[in-house]
């Protein structure tokens, strides 16, 4: 065993005192990275801490002082008729957010999958269209959408947000989940076909399941897309009970005085939940599962 | 189970040209058909066709007494073997041979008595709760047959399934492949490229020819000949089959036939001629120009009891241990032999030689782009009375079948 492990460093060309050196080095790099990357978080978590008036940046840093007062202003923030606005409007962004990715995730892997299997005219005209709606940022359509939200009478709504979110994070969707379904062998499915599976049994139980770091991929982005959506929200949503939280965390920078303190603590409550999930996902995010399928 | 029956089976891809340009080939129920060809000359291609996977261009399949162009593959109760396997990566072996009958609705207990059969009779028992990634080649292999066999189809589709695996494991599958057959006695078309698998498994092979180096793609996609592995071994109908089958290849000489003592021979450079057998002399005219085909392992080196009739130069020694393939120059041309190595001891490289070909190996073909057959010796039986130590290929195909029957019945 030991005869090996030296072999093998002679084969790599460097000694002992190399090899530490080299070793140090990349953990400086890492450590200052992981400095450069949390160093806002640490920031905004302390600033959430602190009491709102010594939190902005010309406040008194001389005491250190430590408070929940910022989350619980946040979270109770009541409007004139009594409605607590934050659980409303995290019920909005959980609600707009959960029907987009299912909406997302339903039609994008269908669609995917017809476009990754499927030979019919339009195939590769649609493909494209897709990838040409994509070029256009949500901001330029935003006036033609207001008008046909009007139409439909979905401003102030959130289905008519959802309806928005779900249009603009198809593409993606559907262009993600199709690379992804093209590496899955077609043997595979033909096999299934000899075997006597019909097209639905196989979507579902062959490549459904082979595709599923490929769909919590997708759920994912279409999640954040919808969790994190700014612009749009903030146009079409006029009463405050509507807003989703980016929409409602904006109010705390004014344009008179930025309420640090409470931003701070509303940003770490609508981070919370991106955060939960993608713990929650990253168990399927995992490569490989074709593997052992066919010989390659 | 049923026979199946192609009738002008032509299959194009696109507008391209035909790749299956009219197949009629009719398997008998039960039998063990080889199906081999070029690379690409449209092998996966008909196997394809016939479960269903892609659709036939023009023709008529049936499969037992019904025409089954327009049946879905899974109404055509065929069970196929891909080349690259195949299994379902996330299923469990058992489910991997169940999801078949579970998809059929067969119920339960009658799944798990034909999967727990079929994994005995393959020897899987112990890995029925792995997923496939954790098997090895041969181990997916059995697996994806099993997945066949628990159907109990009408007929088998086998691509290459041995392709991928090393020598031994080979000859091991080829061996269960066959048992299986004996046992289950389903029809079988059987796709390989190795021509010991094809000689041994087959009942009968049919060959495909596929593009050609001198006449393109014009005779590719037919059938070109279907029989026993003898009888394509000994009578050829053309050059293509003739070179295909055998390893290694036939030699190919351009040859006039001349009157020499009153007898028709062939006559090659210099003086050199062989005799011809009754058989060929009748069926050539003096001063027909030909085509000349001797296999390799039909080429003895003179003596006194066999004189030369070709006189050869020796160009490149091939050592593989018992024989010794041995490339001689014949004026421009290359001519192989394969030589028992004791036999060489004292011949050396650029060395002049004699070599001995007897009429009765000597296999006579048309100049044209069809190379059609004109007359064949007799075959090698017939060159080398049974009696004597034997032609050595003919001794050595035949010991492979005889060991692959052997180990069948041991294994029953
Ligand atoms: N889906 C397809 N579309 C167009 N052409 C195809 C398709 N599949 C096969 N071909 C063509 O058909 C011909 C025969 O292919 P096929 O796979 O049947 O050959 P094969 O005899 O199985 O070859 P190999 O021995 O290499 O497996 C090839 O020339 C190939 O290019
Ligand atoms: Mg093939």
């Amino acid at each position: 065993m030991a005869k090996k492990q030296e072999w093998v460093e002679d084969s790599v060309g460097l000694n002992k005192r190399d090899r530490i050196i080299k070793q140090i080095a990349y953990n400086l790099i890492l450590i200052l990275v992981c400095i450069a990357v949390l160093y806002p978080v640490v920031w905004v978590v302390k600033m959430a801490l602190t009491p709102n008036e010594l939190a902005g940046i010309g406040g008194d840093t001389s005491q250190i002082q430590f408070t929940l007062d910022n989350f619980k202003h946040v979270v109770l923030n009541q409007n004139q008729n009594g409605d607590y606005l934050f659980f409303h409007q995290l019920a909005n962004s959980v609600i707009v957010s959960a029907i987009t990715t299912l909406i997302g995730v339903l039609l994008a892997c269908t669609a995917a999958y017809g476009f990754a299997r499927l030979n019919f005219i339009g195939r590769q005209m649609g493909l494209q269209a897709f990838l040409v709606t994509q070029m256009f940022p949500g901001v330029v359509m935003m006036i033609p959408l207001y008008i046909i939200l009007g139409k439909l009478g979905l401003t102030d709504n959130v289905l008519g947000l959802v309806l928005v979110y779900s249009v603009s994070a198809l593409p993606f969707c559907v262009w993600n989940l199709k690379g992804y379904f093209d590496t899955i062998p077609k043997e595979l499915e033909e096999a299934a076909i000899v075997d006597g599976a019909s097209r639905a049994k196989i979507f579902v139980t062959i490549v459904l399941p082979l595709a599923r770091p490929a769909i919590a991929i997708t759920a994912l982005f279409s999640f954040m897309t919808a969790w994190n959506e700014f612009i749009l929200a903030a146009t079409f949503m006029n009463n405050e009970i509507n807003y989703t939280l980016p929409v409602a965390l904006k109010q705390y920078v004014g344009a008179q005085s930025v309420e640090y303190g409470y931003f701070a603590a509303g940003a770490i409550l609508v981070s919370i939940p991106i955060m939960a999930l993608f713990f929650a996902l990253q168990k399927h995010l995992v490569g490989g599962l074709t593997a052992g399928g066919v010989k390659g | 189970m049923a026979g199946l029956t192609l009738k002008n089976i032509i299959k194009r891809y696109g507008n391209a040209e035909p790749t299956l340009k009219g197949i009629n080939l009719e398997i008998r129920d039960g039998e063990f058909l080889v199906l081999v060809g070029p690379s690409g000359c449209g092998k996966s291609t008909l196997l394809r066709s016939i479960a269903g996977l892609e659709s036939i261009t023009s023709g008529d399949l049936y499969i037992g007494d019904t025409r089954v162009n327009d049946v879905h593959p899974k109404d055509r109760d065929i069970a196929m073997v891909f080349q690259s396997y195949a299994l379902y990566p996330h299923m469990t072996i058992r489910r991997n041979m169940a999801f078949g009958l579970e998809v059929r609705k067969m119920p339960k207990d009658e799944i798990d008595r034909l999967v727990a059969e079929a994994s005995q009779m393959l020897g899987l028992d112990e890995y029925l709760d792995k997923l496939p990634k954790m098997l090895s080649g041969g181990q997916r292999q059995r697996v994806a047959m099993g997945r066949a066999i628990v159907r109990r189809p009408k007929v088998f589709l086998f691509d290459e399934p041995l392709s991928n695996l090393d020598a031994a494991l080979r000859t091991q599958m080829r061996v269960e492949i066959r048992r299986l057959h004996k046992k289950l006695k389903t029809t079988i078309i059987y796709v390989t490229h190795d021509q010991v698998e094809a000689m041994t498994l087959a009942d009968r092979i049919a060959v495909l020819s596929g593009r050609d180096k001198e006449y393109g793609t014009k005779n590719a996609g037919y059938l070109q000949q279907v029989g026993t592995p003898l009888e394509l071994f000994q009578r050829p109908v053309n050059k293509f089959v003739a070179g295909f089958i055998g390893s290694p290849s036939m030699n190919f000489l351009d040859a006039k036939i001349e009157v020499r003592n009153g007898k028709k021979c062939v006559a090659l450079e210099g003086w050199d001629a062989i005799d011809l057998t009754q058989e060929c002399a009748d069926a050539v005219k003096e001063g027909q120009e030909l085509c000349l085909g001797i296999r390799p392992q039909d080429v003895i080196l003179a003596d006194a009891s066999h004189p030369a009739n070709m006189h050869v130069k020796v160009d490149v020694i091939e050592t593989l241990g018992w024989e010794c393939h041995v490339h001689f120059k014949y004026g421009a041309n290359q001519f192989l032999a394969v030589i028992e190595s004791q036999k060489l001891a004292d011949i050396k490289e650029e060395q002049e030689v004699g070599l001995y070909v007897a009429p009765e190996v000597v296999h006579l073909f048309n100049h044209d782009e069809h190379g059609t057959a004109i007359a064949h010796g007799g075959g090698i039986k017939a060159a080398k009375p049974a009696s004597s130590e034997g032609d050595p290929h003919f001794t050595a195909l035949n010991e492979v079948i005889a060991s692959v029957n052997e180990e069948v019945s041991d294994a029953k």
